[in-house]
Order: structure tokens, then sequence, then C-alpha cells
């Protein structure tokens, strides 16, 4: 069973690797076809002749051919000389530019989505409970209103109404950010955190509530949750130890893939809030043709999301035996 | 054969109207029925909703709301109300074209990598599964903004139909894996019928209904998604939709808090909310249609 089980992971990795080949690779060629480079604007001012653009593309490698490039970028991939590489733009390496960054939108998307995914979970589970009551079908319809509102108007509102005209929060970057101590530093960060991570659990919230309802409304309407109530066990017992169990492991794929996407979702949040972290970055370096910030973000962002989803199929895997079959 | 053709219109006419009178008689499909109408209208006669056009210009900029300009004037004193109304048929359609385009594509790669299986069915999903790996938004967003001197509407369309289709292509794929073993389609390829006539004939009629529920779902997605593209400053301008209408506001945030005009920020996102609401409702509403085990509950 220990070998199955390790040849399975084994396969499954070399799987995500070439994906994530692939995937670099794509952007790349997107990249190289992307009319533009990030010297263009000084040539249009004047601040550089046309010789000197020339040398800059030569310089920062726009002039490579495809596959002499493709095959730098492969390199960069598995020696992480990605991130060692100097963006263009801020003439820094890149990894100093997302060691700023990442932190932020880390801290932000870690609440945001334990904040989410728990309060989901705990009314998901109270519908399911309450299952056709006034309580339930309040609750649904509430959702159906939540879930149809976009974050980036949902971050307006909230910018326009509690910072801007009642002052409760900042609506400055959270760069401004200047600790004294390690509580303060806490406080001031939630402080100017709160209301992206509010807009971004939204959409966690939302959805964990409608899936674990589904399915713990399923469960409960089988034929096992029936013969365990003839048997007079207690309600909360059969939902701890059995429903709950049954559910899981969808569950946590389920949370596994959601990790990755919260970096998609971080962008339109961090750019309605002006907040400083992998999203606003991203974006920056998209206006400005910043090739290798673009390459490496989205380097991470894979890693992550393999990371995650790897995690997923092996716990997967460990709870439920007969996938590994497959 | 034109009474047959004749037949098989009544037939689908038949089908058509117990559709409308499940979704009528369903709660929430009802409630997206009418808001749907309700956009329709505006799509179609904007004229009905304001006597402006989106080209109108007053010298005056940034007024705030009054009874001649409900939402007020914007930074080049255009009309803001009239420029949600006439964002409607846009934002309508670019969300239904490129539902229909996704669902074309991934009904196409998912009933070919299920109904041949084999090398082609794992290219076709190691292609989808790399796709899927990769946050929509984010992508887009990439493409939209390294391509924005050249951008409009329709390429938006374009790359949303090619980014979004593997979670229908999959969808589909198992579909086609079942449908594949039926006894009926066994006995056609039994009898010799080409693949091209069981896949169109056998195969895709019994998709197509989860098909439109599915398309319904993703028009209330794509709306949204199309909006935050516009919002984050990838819209076309010549076409603009109620994301461009935010991008707007989002950029002058400044005056509308001084000038108080919050009704700029306010109304297009609960146009938005609208049409994500009646899709969704209508989307939910069909699936329990085509679920009658959902139904009982």
């Amino acid at each position: 069973m220990g070998r199955s089980l390790f040849s399975y992971i084994a396969i499954k990795l070399l799987h995500k690797i070439i994906t994530l080949i692939f995937v670099i690779l794509l952007i790349y060629a997107l990249l190289r076809l992307a009319p533009g480079t990030p010297f263009d604007q000084y040539l249009y001012q004047g601040k550089i002749t046309e010789e000197q653009y020339e040398r800059l593309l030569e310089e920062w490698g726009y002039k490579d051919n495809f596959i002499t490039g493709a095959i730098k970028v492969l390199y960069g991939m598995f020696t992480f000389n990605l991130f060692k590489m100097k963006s263009p733009v801020y003439n820094k390496p890149i990894i100093e530019l997302i060691s700023v960054r990442l932190p932020y939108t880390l801290g932000l998307v870690t609440a945001a989505y334990f904040f989410g995914t728990m309060l989901g979970m705990l009314l998901g589970l109270y519908c399911a409970k309450n299952r056709g009551t006034l309580k339930e079908s309040i609750i649904l319809w509430l959702v159906l209103g939540i879930r149809a509102l976009p974050v980036f108007w949902l971050g307006m509102v909230l910018l326009y109404f509690l910072a801007f005209k009642a002052g409760l929060f900042p609506y400055l970057t959270a760069s401004e950010l200047k600790p004294q101590n390690v509580f303060h530093y806490m406080i001031d960060w939630l402080w100017h955190s709160l209301l992206p991570i509010i807009v971004l659990s939204k959409i966690y919230a939302v959805s964990y509530l409608l899936t674990i309802r589904n399915m713990t409304t399923e469960e409960y309407t089988s034929d096992y949750v029936t013969a365990l109530r003839a048997f007079g066990l207690e309600e909360n017992y059969i939902v701890e130890r059995h429903v709950l169990r049954n559910i899981m492991p969808p569950i946590i794929t389920m949370m596994a893939i959601d990790i990755g996407f919260l970096f998609g979702g971080a962008v339109v949040t961090e750019t309605v809030f002006n907040y400083p972290g992998m999203g606003t970055l991203i974006y920056e370096a998209m206006w400005n043709k910043d090739y290798p910030v673009v390459l490496a973000s989205f380097y991470i962002i894979a890693i992550a999301v393999i990371v995650a989803i790897t995690i997923a199929e092996i716990t997967y895997a460990y709870l439920d035996p007969r996938i590994r079959g497959e | 054969m034109v009474k047959k053709v004749s037949k098989r219109r009544d037939e689908v006419i038949k089908n058509l109207k117990e559709v409308f009178r499940f979704i009528w008689n369903h709660k929430m499909g009802r409630l997206g029925i009418i808001i749907l109408v309700l956009l329709l209208i505006m799509a179609l006669f904007p004229q009905l909703f304001t006597k402006y056009t989106p080209e109108w210009t007053s010298n005056e900029i940034f007024e705030p709301a009054s009874w001649e300009h409900p939402c007020g004037l914007d930074h080049q004193g255009k009309d803001i109300w009239t420029q949600i109304v006439y964002g409607t048929r846009i934002s309508l359609s670019v969300g239904f074209i490129a539902a229909i385009l996704t669902i074309l594509v991934g009904a196409l790669i998912g009933t070919i990598a299920g109904y041949y299986g084999g090398v082609l069915d794992d290219f076709l999903m190691f292609i989808s599964d790399s796709i899927m790996m990769l946050p929509s938004l984010l992508l887009l967003l990439v493409i939209a903004s390294l391509f924005s001197s050249i951008w409009n509407i329709w390429y938006t369309i374009i790359v949303i139909a090619l980014i979004s289709w593997p979670s229908t292509a999959r969808m589909v794929r198992a579909q086609t894996l079942q449908l594949k073993h039926r006894l009926y389609v066994q006995a056609a390829i039994a009898l010799g019928a080409s693949n091209r006539r069981i896949i169109f004939k056998h195969i895709l009629p019994s998709i197509i209904p989860l098909l439109f529920a599915r398309a319904a779902i993703l028009i209330a997605g794509f709306i949204v998604t199309v909006a935050s593209l516009t919002f984050l400053g990838l819209g076309d301008p010549n076409n603009p939709d109620w994301g461009y209408v935010m991008y707007t506001a989002n950029k002058n945030m400044m005056i509308i808090v001084m000038k108080g005009m919050w009704q700029w920020i306010i109304v297009p996102g609960i146009m938005i909310s609208l049409a994500v609401i009646a899709f969704v409702c209508i989307g939910e509403a069909l699936e329990d249609y085509l679920n009658p085990k959902l139904r009982e509950r």
C-alpha cells in the first residue's frame, strides 16, 4: 500500500512539473507576442536616442530570438534565476520587489480566506440544519443578493462610506505603516487591511456556504443518516462523526484549488484599495511591460497553486484509497 | 418531409413552453425572468429611459445628481445615467456572446475528448488542466494589458472564451463518457454509423439542455469579469459598459467625495448585481428543471 501511494504521488508530481513548464512558456510566448517595450516611453519623451534605445533592448534581452529566450526562462525556472533577474523599470532585482510586496498579499489573502471560509462553513451547516425554515430562506436570499455584488464595487462603496464619509478607516495605502512594536504593528495592519479583507472574504463566504449547505443537505436526506436517527443517536453526534467526515474530502480539494485563485481576486481588491501587494505589483508591471516581473510573479502564483493542489491530492488519496487505483 | 419538420418544430415549441412554465412557477426563476425582461427592454430601447444620448455633453462638469440628471454629470460633462442605460446593451451582449463561444468551444473539446479517448483525450485534458491552474482573471488581465494598444471588446470576448472553456469541457466529457456506454449509442456504433453522426445525432442532443443551464451561470460570471476588466482600465472607451462608468468614478473618487456624488458609484454596481441575479436565478431554475431529484426537495 505504501508503494502505491508513493507511485501515485510521483506520477502526479511529474504531471505538475510538466504543467508548470507549459504554463510559464505560455506566458512567455504571450509576453513576446505583445507589442511595446518598457523603454518606448523614454524614446517618445526624447530622453534617450534611437541608438541608446536599441542598446537597451539588446541589454535587457528584448532582442533575443524566441528559442534562446525560452531556454533562458526555463533555465531561470529551475535555478531560480528568474527572481535574481533585474526589472528594467525599477532597475532592481525582482526578488527585492517581490519580498516587499508578497507579505502584504499573503497576510491579506490568508486573513480573508480564513475569515471567509469559516463564516461560510458555519452558515452552511446552520442552513442545512434548519432546512426548509424561514431562517434558511432569509439567509439564502441574502446570499443571492450578496453573491451578485462585484468585488470592486463593494470595495468602492465601503471606501466611500466608511473611509471617506465616516472616517472610520484610513484610505491611505498600507505602506504608510510605521511599526513601533509588534503589537502596534498588528493593530495598524488590521486597521489598514480590514476593508480589503472584508471585500475579499465575501467570495469565499458565499461559495462555501452554498457548497456546504448542498452537500450537507444531501447527506442529511440519505438513507444512512435516517438509519442512524432511527437508532436514536443524537443529531450533533451524527453531524460530527458521520456527515462532516463524509463531506470533508471534496471540501479539502475545493479549499486547495481556491488558494491559487485568491491571487486573481486580490488584484482587483488591491487596485481598489491601492494596497501595496503582489496584485498591484503585477498590475503596474503589466502596464509598464515589465516582463521579468510579470513572469516571476506568475511563476510564484503557479507554484502556489501546484503545491496547494498536490497537497490536496495527497490528502485525498490518503483519506480515500479508492481513487489511487485510477 | 415538410410534415416531419413542422411536427418536430411543434415539439420543440411545446418543450420550450414547458420549460418556460416551469421557470415561471419556480420562485427564483420568476424573479430572474422579470429582471431580465426589464434589462432587455433597457438594452433594446434605451431612449425610453433617458432623453439624452451618450454623446451629449454639457458645459458643466461634476454636477451632482438632480431630477434632470439622476446620477449627475461626469468629468466630460456627460450624463452618467445615460451612459449606464446605453451600457446595458454592451454589458449584456458581451456576457452573452462570450458564454455562447465558451460553450461551443467547451462542448466541442469535451465531446471529442470523451468520445475518442486515448492520447487525444489525455492531451486535451492536459491543456485544460494547465489553463484551469491559472487564475483566469489574472490571465485575462495580462493579455488585455499587454495588447492594450490594439485592444477592443471583441478581443475580450475571444480571450474569455479561450480561457474559460475547460470547466465546460470537463462537464461535457463526463457526460459523453456516460452516454458512450448507453445501449442506443452502442447499437448505433454496431450498425456502422459514422463518428460524426453519433456525436451530432446521439450524444450532443442529450447534452444541450445541460449546456443551457451552464450558459446562464456563465453569462452571470462573465458580466462581472468584463466589468472588472473595464474597471481596471482595460475597457473599450468606444463601447463603454457598466464597468467603464465605475472606472471613471474610481478615477475621480476625490471629487465624488467632495461633491457627495454617491450615485455615480452606487447605480452602475446595482445594474451589474441585477443582471447577475437574473442569470443566476434562471440558471438555478433550469438546473432544477433538468435534475428532478433536486426538485423533490
